[in-house]
């Protein structure tokens, strides 16, 4: 470890500005959390307004607006990309990874090039295809577009750091094809597979483009989606919109605290690995 | 137990794809043979959007007690979704091209263009009586497909645009008589502005989401007192008229001269600022009167000023039509008719939403002064018609408004780039 | 290798093989008809007048030939432009540099707690980000005029001036991503060898010398995948716009991504929302290609 600078007037400056940096990231979301508190009906917000742990903006988000339904589907659409995501990333990773599959580099090649493309492009004909199917308004249609290349890639990157040695000591003793991958190359990667799940459940939970063109219908709406449309009908009433918005953020942050070194690993993982 | 969870998962993702492509096929076959089934009781899938705003019974409860007659009498069941506004036209164009089973049969549709254009309407004229056309006022304002047949049964028209004053503003202002030409009323707002600088004098909405919201208020009400028609006898778009450049002219006079705020372009929700007590003047539909009465606004209004052309508003109607996918048009026709009859309108203005009577047997009346402006001024309010791409026409023309009241274009500037994209762009 | 030994040993590789290709199937399945497909199909429709209604009829080039001369188009090119010009070097420097200073001079509990706070609005999604920043900028009653209030200064109409108003829209998209791009400077700078940089503390570097020197070119293949990731998304950007300035003032905000949704999803013009949106797929690829030769074929 390199020795601490010398406390000189640089090093003191860079603390405060680093502090004044943190404390602007978090202003605007505390002051989210305040509004939502907060019984006004005209544009300016008065601190007086402000009634801290009284839920009526959220009780009526319930109550009046069905806000349980949206919360619901978004917590289905989640766990079921998390799995579905984790199910596909990885079986095609171990196989791109560590089997002499012909034409290998080609088609993986494919996958990866799928990541520069603009998803407005692939969103058109999907849903098209979607629309054709019959499939708009399901959580399969909602799911489908999560699976990417990014997970395939960075669970190669993975797969790949796992000795042969040990694949192979576990064929000679005559381990099946299948107990080999659940029993020894999955748990190799393990802190791999809850990165890729912090990412799946971050962009499944925060999406808006897709769940907005594919779930047209009221009752299969995300959270974001519901906290997207609820501002229109209350524009001077800041209170509802921020509670849904408190409502939105508040479980990624929940999820954050309880597993924060596993996000900031994570992401340090997924970027510097990959 | 995890990996169980997740293969069972897994595989019932799978089955639902598998089960989905071959859906396509089954909703094709079906397609034909159902219906004949015979003693079961036929489906109507019926859409309508929200409207009751207040607290009062739910559109929902509403309509489950008015259908039950229905349903009993003609053995079938009418399965009623209840939509948001949100994206309404969007929701239902995907919805009808859904087909049947998933779109509905009777719909409540408000831009019709697109949809009789994809052949998505089903022609009404087989199920209409010439009692029928006695008896429903407003039935030739519904929409026409190309070959003349009417399309849409117009289930709410009215809500014209009018002008609220709050009176209490007006006379700290020392104003005591509401204005009647542009002239007076720009003159109003002069004043209004100098007895009280930190309100508006007068709102509008160009910071609205989309252009059809925007115009619905600030446009159209002065367009036709202008004497401006959206069509010409041809059919087609006419909006690079003397009548627009006066109304863009006037538009931006308000905002040279201070009566207009840098914030017009942004702020979307001028209606809220009237009810706050923040501005002395709005244009807004007649619906919107109650809502005023109770925030305790001491309100005024006027049908509109006189234009060139004389007083003027809009007004909008709004229809129910047959998808052309639906089995049994008669039957939905016949619901139709009992939607909009007096037997389930009456209540529904009284215990929804006021509007205009749609038939001659129907008993309620708009509260005065509205009551008196619909049978004495119907004929200075009209509507603005469905057209090619409107929906883009007005986003397009509200983007160049802003553009000229944050003093990019002139007026002559925001009709010649409007119809300039309108032709290269959206007209086919 | 000798002659017997190469049975066996083909037929494990074919066993294995056919393994490797049950692993990969299923999700090369759902790769070709849900992603690479779509992409064909866009291109198809892209030459031809589809409204989802009636089967999409050929037109050859006409919808290119109209992109050229849409003007809303041009304009959404030009903001997205100067979205990514603000975004991605702000972004990509501002999380360089806080990372750097964790990393060198705050490797403690506090600078853990920072680097921890700093991330938070990343959890946020765009919605909530757009819609609490909405409040904060109004321009009457807003908490950023009230706050310069109190110092004499504004109001400003932050979100109803073209400039000011794309200025902002980069800026919330800055405060909501640093925190994802300074966690990852922030472990490619501890990743690199402690012996490095004590050697070159030994050598009396300055801090300066430290870090433009030795930090920033050791991280160079993070700094490439931040500017990588950054442009992609920073050209693709919707959900913002959508929330919070919906394209306007006078279009000063619409980008490309938000006028193909508007134009597909909205007006159902597939077809001609296909054309532009190849066409951001084209100026994406290009601005990769001229990066990719920046950074000097770095990342094989």
């Amino acid at each position: 470890m390199i020795r601490r600078e010398r406390r000189s007037l640089r090093f003191v400056v860079g603390v405060v500005l680093v502090t004044l940096f943190a404390i602007l990231c978090i202003v605007p979301l505390v002051y989210m959390v305040l509004v939502s508190f907060a019984d006004t009906s005209t544009m300016y917000i008065h601190w007086d307004d402000i009634k801290l742990f009284d839920f009526f903006n959220y009780r009526y988000l319930f109550e009046n607006r069905n806000f349980g339904r949206p919360i619901l589907n978004s917590l289905i659409v989640v766990v079921v990309s998390v799995v579905t995501v984790d199910l596909v990333s990885c079986s095609m990773a171990y196989g791109f990874a560590k089997k002499p599959i012909p034409g290998k580099k080609g088609l993986f090649n494919l996958v990866l090039a799928t990541m520069m493309i603009p998803t407005q492009v692939v969103f058109i004909s999907l849903y098209v295809m979607m629309r054709q199917w019959h499939l708009l308004n399901t959580y399969i249609a909602l799911v489908i577009p999560l699976i990417g290349a990014f997970g395939v890639f960075m669970m190669r990157q993975f797969i790949q750091g796992v000795a042969n040695d040990f694949i192979e000591a576990a064929q000679i003793d005559g381990c099946s094809e299948f107990v080999i991958y659940t029993r020894i190359v999955l748990p190799m990667v393990k802190p791999a597979r809850i990165t890729l799940a912090i990412f799946t459940f971050n962009s499944a939970w925060n999406a808006l483009l897709w769940p907005l063109i594919a779930a047209t219908k009221n009752e299969m709406q995300t959270l974001t989606v519901a906290t997207s449309s609820l501002t229109s009908y209350f524009a001077t009433n800041y209170g509802p919109p921020m509670a849904a918005a408190t409502l939105s953020f508040l479980v990624p942050f929940v999820l954050y605290c309880l597993m924060q070194k596993q996000f900031v690993e994570g992401i340090a993982l997924g970027g510097v690995k990959g | 137990m995890k990996k169980v969870l997740a293969l069972t998962l897994a595989a019932s993702l799978s089955i639902g794809l598998l089960a989905g492509c071959g859906g396509d096929q089954t909703a094709q076959n079906g397609g034909d043979t159902q219906g004949s089934g015979s003693g079961a009781p036929t489906e109507l899938t019926l859409w309508l959007p929200i409207y009751q705003f207040g607290d009062g019974i739910s559109d929902e409860e509403f309509w489950n007690g008015k259908l039950d007659a229905f349903e009993a009498e003609n053995n079938c069941t009418v399965n009623l979704e209840i939509l948001s506004w949100s994206d309404y036209a969007t929701v239902i164009y995907t919805g009808m091209l859904s087909g049947a089973g998933e779109g509905p049969d009777v719909v409540y549709v408000t831009e019709t263009y697109d949809l009789i254009n994809a052949g998505l309407l089903a022609p009404l004229d087989e199920y209409i009586t010439d009692e029928d056309r006695e008896k429903y006022v407003f039935l030739d304002q519904g929409a026409y497909n190309t070959e003349g047949q009417l399309c849409t049964w117009p289930m709410m028209a009215g809500n014209p645009c009018v002008i609220y004053y709050n009176m209490d503003m007006l006379e700290a202002a020392g104003i005591t008589e509401l204005p009647t030409t542009w002239d007076e009323f720009f003159n109003v707002c002069v004043a209004l502005k100098e007895a009280n600088p930190d309100v508006w004098p007068f709102i509008q909405s160009w910071g609205a989401t989309n252009g059809v919201s925007a115009m619905l208020a600030s446009f159209w009400p002065f367009f036709f007192q202008a004497g401006g028609t959206v069509l010409d006898e041809e059919g087609n778009l006419n909006m690079d008229s003397e009548a627009t450049l006066e109304v863009l002219t006037f538009i931006n006079k308000l905002k040279t001269e201070g009566i207009f705020d840098d914030s017009i372009v942004t702020m979307d929700d001028p209606n809220g600022k009237f009810v706050n007590g923040e501005a002395a003047i709005i244009i807004n539909g007649t619906g919107n009167a109650s809502t005023y009465t109770e925030k305790g606004i001491d309100w005024q209004c006027s049908l509109g000023l006189e234009g060139s052309a004389g007083v003027a508003t809009n007004f909008s109607v709004d229809s129910l039509a047959v998808a052309s996918y639906c089995e049994n048009k008669a039957l939905a026709a016949d619901l139709i008719k009992y939607i909009t009859s007096a037997e389930c309108m009456d209540d529904y203005h009284e215990q929804i939403y006021g509007m205009p009577s749609l038939t001659t047997d129907a008993t309620y009346t708009e509260p005065e002064p509205f009551q008196s402006m619909y049978t004495n001024d119907a004929d200075k309010m009209h509507v603005v018609p469905s057209f090619e791409g409107s929906a883009s026409f007005m986003d397009q023309f509200q983007q160049n408004v802003q553009g000229m009241l944050m003093g990019q274009l002139t007026p002559e500037q925001v009709i010649e780039q409007t119809m300039t994209y309108y032709n290269e762009q959206i007209a086919s | 290798m000798s002659k017997p030994n190469r049975r066996p040993a083909s037929r494990l590789m074919r066993r294995q093989a056919a393994y490797g290709i049950a692993y990969i199937t299923p999700g090369m399945l759902i790769f070709l008809v849900f992603c690479i497909a779509p992409i064909f199909m866009t291109v198809f429709y892209s030459f031809t007048q589809y409204n989802l209604a009636q089967p999409p009829q050929w037109l050859g080039l006409e919808n290119y030939a109209k992109v050229f001369t849409n003007s809303q188009l041009r304009r959404a090119l030009f903001n997205t432009v100067i979205y990514v010009i603000i975004t991605v070097p702000l972004q990509t420097l501002m999380a360089m540099f806080v990372a750097n200073f964790l990393a060198e001079y705050l490797n403690n509990r506090y600078g853990r707690f920072l680097r921890s706070v700093i991330f938070i609005p990343t959890l946020a999604s765009y919605v909530a980000a757009a819609s609490v920043w909405e409040v904060i900028l109004a321009s009457k009653g807003g908490l950023l005029n009230e706050i310069l209030g109190i110092f004499g200064l504004g109001p400003y109409n932050w979100l109803g001036e073209p400039t000011s108003a794309l200025v902002c829209v980069s800026l919330v998209a800055v405060w909501k991503s640093v925190g994802y791009f300074t966690i990852i400077f922030y472990a490619g700078i501890m990743n690199i060898d402690v012996s490095v940089r004590e050697a070159a503390l030994i050598d009396g570097a300055t801090p300066r010398q430290r870090f433009w020197k030795i930090t920033v070119p050791l991280i160079k293949p993070i700094t490439y995948l931040n500017v990588t990731l950054g442009i992609i998304w920073s050209f693709q950007a919707f959900d913002i716009v959508y929330k919070l300035t919906g394209g306007g003032p006078y279009g000063a905000t619409s980008t490309v991504a938000y006028i193909i949704y508007a134009y597909a999803f909205q007006d159902f013009r597939i077809g001609y929302a296909s054309a532009v949106a190849v066409l951001l797929l084209l100026v994406i690829l290009v601005i990769h290609f001229i990066q990719q030769r920046f950074f000097e074929g770095k990342e094989d």
